[in-house]
């Protein structure tokens, strides 16, 4: 083999590890020492499509008020939304601008299609919850019924019977990581451990 | 392709030089028979035995690179974050060192290349995805493709990979489609392979590599022309026509003519979309208008939708120039569809434009039809009787003749079909 094509070879193997090795430092550094919020999920749209392997998750966060227009997907750019923690807890997002500012903030985009309620949709970095393929779908069923109310809830009856579940997210200058995703309070694998009967 | 054996392009030749060395008097009848007999049994034989091993190389591969793929993303739950990322790791490491091998041990065979090629360029992509199952990535196609296509360019270079090389057009195309229509940034990309179908086609434009390097190529530029009539619409018989004129043409300058339709793709692509988009057009049932909007480009990729919007069209009126010298009216017929396009909406007037394009239609059947008995070509033939049948339907549908008179005339038609398959195959017989 000549030696142009073996630095060649060298390069190249180097340039594939380092891509995905870049991508597992980022992500760990902002897992490390990144600020944890909580977003709350959104109620469930019952067409909402179970794709797979893997939970999709919709936010209350995605929904904020704003004059800024939707963009064209040809269009797309990079968004800054800044951070606030309710009363109860739980990340909204508001003041969206194109350069990052001072407070903490999130890098996002901005979707071609509002919210039901005309505010302005933002697509948050993170939409997903991968699981092992056996339980994803108890974990689908279990995060279904509870945003739609339909979850037995003993403890509490006559309550409003909704208990959106949450997820919490790692920041670290304006970009994300997911952490966990909750159901009624508990981690998903704990919670299919405890609250959903073996078949 | 394999090197015991003359190379195609020379025994290719030589059989091209013989009767000009025979008619010279350099070699007598018999040498020339026994020269004929020995080169066209090499030009065949070793490229159904490369054919196999390759493909069957490469089969292999890739259901290998799958199945490791469905295994690995079954998402193990009890595995810890650094075991999945260690495995994560594992597809791409194996097939570095395969590709290592195959430079080292087997450069010289194109099924090894071939199945390293594309073993490698899916560890790529297995790594970044189970990266992005294990932190919960979004489902970021744009940026996952983008990344998947420049770690796996190289390799087209590396070792020499035809197949990965067409994997990497259809995926920048599909990237491009995904991006939000960075057209500058699909044809930046696709500039990076164009080294290698050069130096394919410098080689032996007919040979298996190149054939395969342009049918996805080739795909891939008219996917990206009809993602640039996005917000062009109305310039759609202009920008597909003069691609299809212009593969046309490329093919009919530069391609053996006697090639199998497989084996000649840019042909094979520009004499469907002309046929294609001359029935559409004489149809009259997605006339554009005729007015040719030039919407401010100003940015880089407003200038790259400039580009494959009229690019196609002046290299088509470009290679139709250097076609007249030749004189063939068949070709010059079918690579004229831009000239015709821009005279039929000259006069602003619908109606003109789809007489025009009816006639058009027309005259192109009657040359194939023509060219199909001159030539005693069947599938000729047959394409010429079918594109003035396709006309007649379009007519017919169009028009408010009874039921029993189109039913008639369908009839005919059919027979007539039928007669010049049957009188065509006779005389070839005779």
């Amino acid at each position: 083999m000549k030696n142009w094509k073996l630095v060649a070879f060298i390069l190249i193997c180097a340039t594939q590890l380092g891509v995905p090795a870049s991508m597992i430092h980022q992500q760990q550094k902002i897992l490390s020492v990144g600020k944890v919020y909580r977003f709350k999920t959104a109620p469930v749209d019952p067409a909402d499509p179970f794709r797979g392997r893997y939970v999709a998750v919709r936010f209350e966060a995605e929904c904020l008020d704003s004059t800024v227009e939707p963009q064209r997907l040809a269009d797309r750019t990079w968004w800054y939304a800044q951070l606030q923690i309710n009363d109860d807890g739980y990340t909204k997002l508001h003041s969206l601008s194109r350069d990052a500012p001072p407070k903490e903030h999130l890098r996002i985009k901005l979707a071609e299609w509002g919210c039901e309620n005309g505010q302005r949709r933002v697509l948050l970095p993170f939409d997903r919850y991968y699981m092992d393929e056996a339980l994803a779908p108890a974990a689908e069923s279990a995060y279904l019924a509870l945003n739609r109310g339909t979850a037995p809830d003993s403890a509490n009856p006559g309550h409003d019977p909704r208990r959106p579940a949450h997820v919490t997210v790692r920041v670290l200058d304006g970009k994300a990581a997911l952490e966990e995703l909750y159901l009624d309070g508990k981690p998903v694998s704990e919670y299919l451990r405890t609250s959903v009967p073996p078949p | 392709m394999n090197s015991q054996v003359p190379d195609s392009a020379h025994s290719r030749w030589l059989l091209e030089e013989l009767p000009l060395m025979e008619a010279r008097g350099l070699i007598d009848s018999e040498t020339a028979k026994k020269l004929r007999a020995h080169y066209a049994s090499q030009l065949t034989i070793p490229r159904r035995v490369s054919l196999a091993l390759v493909i069957c190389g490469v089969l292999g591969a890739a259901l290998i690179g799958f199945g490791v793929i469905l295994l690995l993303a079954h998402n193990w739950d009890h595995w810890s974050r650094a075991t999945r990322m260690v495995m994560s790791f594992m597809p791409l490491l194996l097939t570095q060192v395969i590709t290592l091998y195959v430079l080292v041990r087997q450069a010289s065979s194109v099924a090894w290349r071939e199945s390293a090629a594309l073993a490698h360029m899916l560890s790529v992509a297995a790594s970044i995805a189970l990266i992005g199952q294990t932190y919960h990535l979004p489902g970021d196609l744009e940026a996952f493709l983008l990344s998947w296509m420049l770690l796996s360019l190289p390799l087209v270079y590396l070792l020499n990979a035809s197949i990965t090389g067409a994997a990497c057009a259809i995926g920048i195309a599909a990237w491009a489609a995904d991006s939000g229509h960075q057209l500058a940034g699909y044809l930046g990309l696709m500039a990076l392979l164009l080294p290698h179908l050069a130096y394919k086609l410098r080689e032996d434009r007919h040979s298996l590599s190149s054939t395969i390097l342009l049918w996805s190529y080739a795909s891939s530029l008219t996917a990206a022309s009809m993602i640039a009539l996005d917000r062009e619409e109305d310039l759609w018989p202009l920008t597909l026509g003069g691609l299809s004129a212009a593969y046309y043409l490329a093919d009919a300058r530069w391609f053996t003519p006697t090639a199998a339709r497989m084996l000649r793709p840019l042909g094979t692509l520009g004499l469907f979309g002309i046929a294609l988009i001359s029935l559409v057009l004489a149809s009259g049932e997605w006339w554009p208008s005729s007015e040719f909007r030039t919407a401010g480009y100003t940015s880089l990729n407003q200038a790259a939708v400039w580009l494959l919007n009229y690019g196609s069209v002046i290299a088509a009126l470009f290679l139709w120039a250097l076609a007249c010298t030749k004189r063939d009216l068949h070709t010059l017929a079918y690579g004229a569809l831009p000239l015709v396009y821009l005279i039929s909406i000259s006069t602003g007037s619908k109606i003109f434009g789809l007489v025009t394009f009816n006639l058009y239609a027309l005259a192109l059947g009657i040359l194939s039809l023509r060219r199909g008995l001159q030539q005693n070509s069947l599938s000729t033939l047959n394409f010429g009787l079918l594109l003035i049948l396709a006309l007649g339907l379009i007519r017919f549908l169009n028009s408010d003749f009874p039921y029993w008179l189109r039913g008639l005339a369908f009839v005919i038609a059919g027979i007539g079909f039928l007669v010049a398959n049957v009188y065509l195959k006779r005389r070839s017989a005779s």
